[in-house]
């Protein structure tokens, strides 16, 4: 397990909002949004992380969190 | 994996490199099958390339021939794997991939045969030479002249060995981002 985890799952809950129409919205594949929601991406691009805050009307803070000692 | 790409200059490399290496595979048969030929009947082998003023043949030709044909075979089957590895490097830049491990694996074994070629390329010059000696001494003989080119090339297919291990490390270090 990533000590940095993704919480996309909960933001999209409540912006009533499913992975697919994220992913036209911010012009990421679905694919790789699969890969962030489900924790397995490496690394994330600033532009992906703004263009995912801008739609969710979120921080990154409330995107991204840390457990230490999870890996 | 990026997507494929449809550059004209690859079809034109592709379709070119798949020739060369028809026609080298061909050059391969036909000095394979010349090679015994040349063994058992040198007189009559030489005859049908060189006019000379005799037909019968000093002593050590057919082991001259023999040596001449079985180098320039080795050279051949060495360009003919060379162009194989060139044609499987094509293939991964079409498919839009060509910073993988295996392309850095496949310039350095091409710089290698490269180099093989240059040192097959000694003996075939001096055999070539000892042949042009023995069937036509009166003629002025073709100096042998070692090529720089074949050198420069391995040089420049190792840096590229090189260049692409460093790109698939590069690459692999991006996968997964998004």
């Amino acid at each position: 397990m990533m000590p940095v985890t993704v919480k996309l799952d909960d933001l999209l809950h409540a912006r009533r909002m499913t992975l697919t129409e994220l992913s036209e919205r911010i012009d990421l594949t679905l694919a790789n949004l699969s890969i962030l929601k489900t924790g397995k991406a490496r690394a994330i691009r600033f532009s992906t992380l703004e263009a995912i805050c801008r739609e969710l009307g979120c921080q990154p803070g409330d995107l991204l969190g840390y457990e230490a000692g999870s890996d | 994996m990026s997507k494929p790409l449809n550059d004209p200059l690859l079809v034109l490399a592709r379709g070119l490199t798949h020739v060369l290496l028809a026609v080298t595979v061909l050059l391969v048969i036909a000095v394979a099958i010349c090679l015994p030929f040349a063994v058992i009947m040198p007189a009559e082998v030489v005859a049908t390339f060189i006019e000379r003023e005799t037909y019968a043949v000093p002593a050590g030709t057919a082991g001259i021939l023999a040596g001449l044909l079985g180098a320039g075979l080795l050279t051949l089957i060495g360009a003919a794997y060379y162009l194989k590895q060139q044609l499987d490097i094509i293939g991964s830049v079409a498919a839009g991939d060509p910073f993988a491990p295996a392309n850095a694996d496949r310039l350095s074994r091409m710089g290698w045969t490269v180099l093989a070629i240059q040192v097959l390329a000694v003996p075939l010059g001096l055999l070539e030479y000892r042949l042009q000696t023995l069937l036509q001494p009166d003629q002025s003989i073709i100096a042998f002249s070692f090529a720089d080119n074949g050198l420069i090339l391995a040089m420049v297919l190792f840096v590229l060995a090189r260049v692409f291990r460093h790109g698939a490390a590069m690459r692999e270090d991006l996968e997964g981002t998004v």
